[in-house]
C-alpha cells in the first residue's frame, strides 16, 4: 500500500512540472521540425537581442499618423491572406506573420473589422504552425471583430498577443523567427507608409519614413546575427540595398530642456529637444520603389 | 497512512496554487492596468516588474528596457502596483543617458502616469523601480494618446 502510495507521489510530481517539460518537448520539436539549423547554431546574447528588438517600433504608431491626417484607408495596400496554407517553411510563416500584423494593426486602426476576421484568421493558422498559437486568442479576438465592438479591447489584444508571441519565441531559443516576424511588421509598417506617401503627399509622413532609418540599423543588426543562414544572407542584402538609400538622408537635432506640466492631475513632460529630418523627394520616390520590391517579393508576388 | 495523504493532498494544493499564481497573476495586472490609463489610448507594450528589496540606498533594483518613441507622437507610460506590493513603482525615462521624464516630481510626488510629448525619434530607455528601494511588483504599460 505504501509503496502503491509513494508511486501516486511520484505522478503527481511529474504531473506538477509537466508544464515545463511540456514546454522544452515542444521546442525540441520545434528544433527539430525547422530547416534553419544553421540559424539554430549561432550563439546570440539573448540579452543583448531582448535590447535590441524591444527597440524596433510597433506599426501602431504609423497607423495611427495615417489616422489621424484622415489619409482615407485602402485595402489595396493590404497583403493578400490567400497564400497562407501553401507557405512550407517557418521561415516564410514567421515573417509572414509580422506582414499580417501590421495589416490588421492599419485595419484596427480604421475599425474595419470585417476585413479584420480574415486576417485573424490568417494569423491564428500561421501562430499554430508556429507553435506561439496559445498566445493568440483567436475566438476572443474574432467575437470582437464580428460584433465590431469594443475595439479598443481589439486593439489591446491584438498587439498583446504579438508582444507574447515575440516574447515567447525568443525564450525558447527561436529568436530567429522572432526577428522574421519583426522584419515582416517593420517592412509591411513601412510598405503602407510609402504607398499612402505616394498618394497624399504630407510632411509628416515624409519625415516619419525617413526617420526609418533609425530602426532599419537596429533591425540589420538583429539580422546579422544570423547571416551564416543563406536566406537570412539574401534578406540581409535587400535590406541593405534600403539602407544605401537611408544612410543619405540627414537626422539633425535641436537641443532643449524638457519642461513638466501639471494639469488637471495629470503630469506632462514636454520634450524640447527635436530631431530633424531631411528627406528630398528623389529619396522618398527610391525607398518607395526599394521597399515595394522587398516587400513584394517576401510575400512572393 | 492517513498522513501521508494529508501531505499529498498538501501538495497538490500547493502545486495547483503556485501554477495557476505564475500563469495568471501578470496578465491580470496588465488587463487591469490597461483598463486604468484612461480612454483614447492605444496599448503599445507592457513591462512586468517584480525586483527584490534593496540592499543599500545606492544600488536600488531596477528593471530596464528599450523602446523606439516617435517625434511628433503623444505616449503615456503607466505604472501599476500589484494589491500585494510593498514598494510602490516609479517609472523613468531616459534617452542617451540623460534622465527626460519621470512619474515621480522634484517635490517627492508620486504619478501613477504621466504623458510624453515625444519630439524627438530615437531609442529611450524604460526604467522602472520602487520607491526606497523597497521589494514589489507591478507592470509598466506603454501607450499611445490618440489625438
Amino acid at each position: 500500500m505504501y509503496k502503491k502510495a509513494q508511486g501516486f507521489f511520484l505522478v503527481i510530481i511529474i504531473f506538477c512540472s509537466c508544464q515545463t517539460s511540456g514546454e522544452n518537448s515542444n521546442q525540441n520539436n520545434n528544433a527539430k521540425q525547422d530547416s534553419i539549423i544553421s540559424a539554430m547554431e549561432i550563439k546570440v546574447s539573448e540579452e543583448a537581442l531582448v535590447d535590441i528588438v524591444d527597440n524596433i517600433a510597433s506599426p501602431v504608431e504609423m497607423a495611427a499618423l495615417m489616422n489621424r491626417l484622415d489619409v482615407p484607408f485602402s485595402k489595396a495596400y493590404l497583403a493578400s491572406t490567400s497564400s497562407v496554407n501553401a507557405l512550407n517553411t517557418n521561415f516564410q510563416m514567421a515573417y509572414k506573420l509580422g506582414i499580417f500584423g501590421a495589416d490588421l494593426g492599419y485595419l484596427n486602426m480604421y475599425e474595419k473589422t470585417s476585413t479584420a476576421i480574415e486576417y485573424i484568421s490568417a494569423i491564428k493558422t500561421l501562430a499554430d504552425e508556429l507553435n506561439v498559437g496559445q498566445f493568440f486568442d483567436y475566438n476572443t479576438l474574432k467575437r470582437l471583430a464580428t460584433n465590431n465592438q469594443n475595439l479598443d479591447s481589439l486593439m489591446f489584444l491584438s498587439v498583446r498577443s504579438y508582444n507574447e508571441m515575440d516574447s515567447y519565441l525568443r525564450e525558447t531559443q527561436r529568436s530567429y523567427l522572432s526577428s522574421l516576424m519583426i522584419t515582416g511588421l517593420w517592412i509591411e509598417g513601412l510598405y503602407l507608409a510609402t504607398q499612402v506617401a505616394s498618394e497624399y503627399h504630407h510632411p509628416d509622413i515624409s519625415e516619419r519614413i525617413g526617420e526609418q532609418k533609425i530602426i532599419l540599423n537596429d533591425l540589420l543588426n538583429v539580422l546579422n546575427l544570423y547571416k551564416k543562414d543563406p536566406r537570412f544572407n539574401e534578406l540581409i542584402q535587400d535590406f541593405e540595398t534600403l539602407n544605401v538609400i537611408f544612410n543619405k538622408i540627414n537626422i539633425t537635432y535641436e537641443i532643449g530642456e524638457p519642461e513638466t506640466i501639471e494639469k488637471d492631475g495629470r503630469l506632462i513632460i514636454v520634450q524640447n529637444e527635436k530631431s530633424i529630418v531631411e528627406i528630398s523627394d528623389e529619396q522618398l520616390n527610391s525607398i518607395m520603389e526599394r521597399t515595394e520590391k522587398i516587400r513584394n517579393k517576401l510575400i512572393g508576388l | 497512512m492517513k498522513r501521508l495523504l494529508i501531505i499529498l493532498f498538501a501538495f497538490i494544493t500547493i502545486c495547483s496554487f503556485l501554477r495557476t499564481a505564475n500563469a495568471q497573476d501578470p496578465s491580470e495586472l496588465v488587463g487591469k492596468c490597461v483598463l486604468d490609463i484612461g480612454g483614447e489610448t492605444t496599448y503599445l507594450k507592457d513591462y512586468v516588474v517584480k525586483l527584490p528589496e534593496a540592499n543599500t540606498k545606492d544600488n536600488i533594483p531596477t528593471h530596464k528596457n528599450t523602446a523606439i518613441l516617435l517625434k511628433n507622437t503623444h505616449y503615456r507610460l503607466t505604472v501599476c502596483n500589484s494589491d500585494d506590493s510593498e514598494g510602490q513603482g516609479v517609472i523613468y525615462l531616459y534617452n542617451n543617458g540623460k534622465k527626460v521624464a519621470s512619474s515621480i516630481t522634484q517635490s517627492g510626488k508620486i504619478y501613477h502616469s504621466f504623458d510624453f510629448q515625444c519630439n524627438k525619434t530615437g531609442s529611450y530607455q524604460i526604467w522602472i523601480s520602487f520607491k526606497d528601494g523597497k521589494e514589489g511588483f507591478a507592470v509598466g504599460i506603454l501607450s499611445l494618446v490618440n489625438e
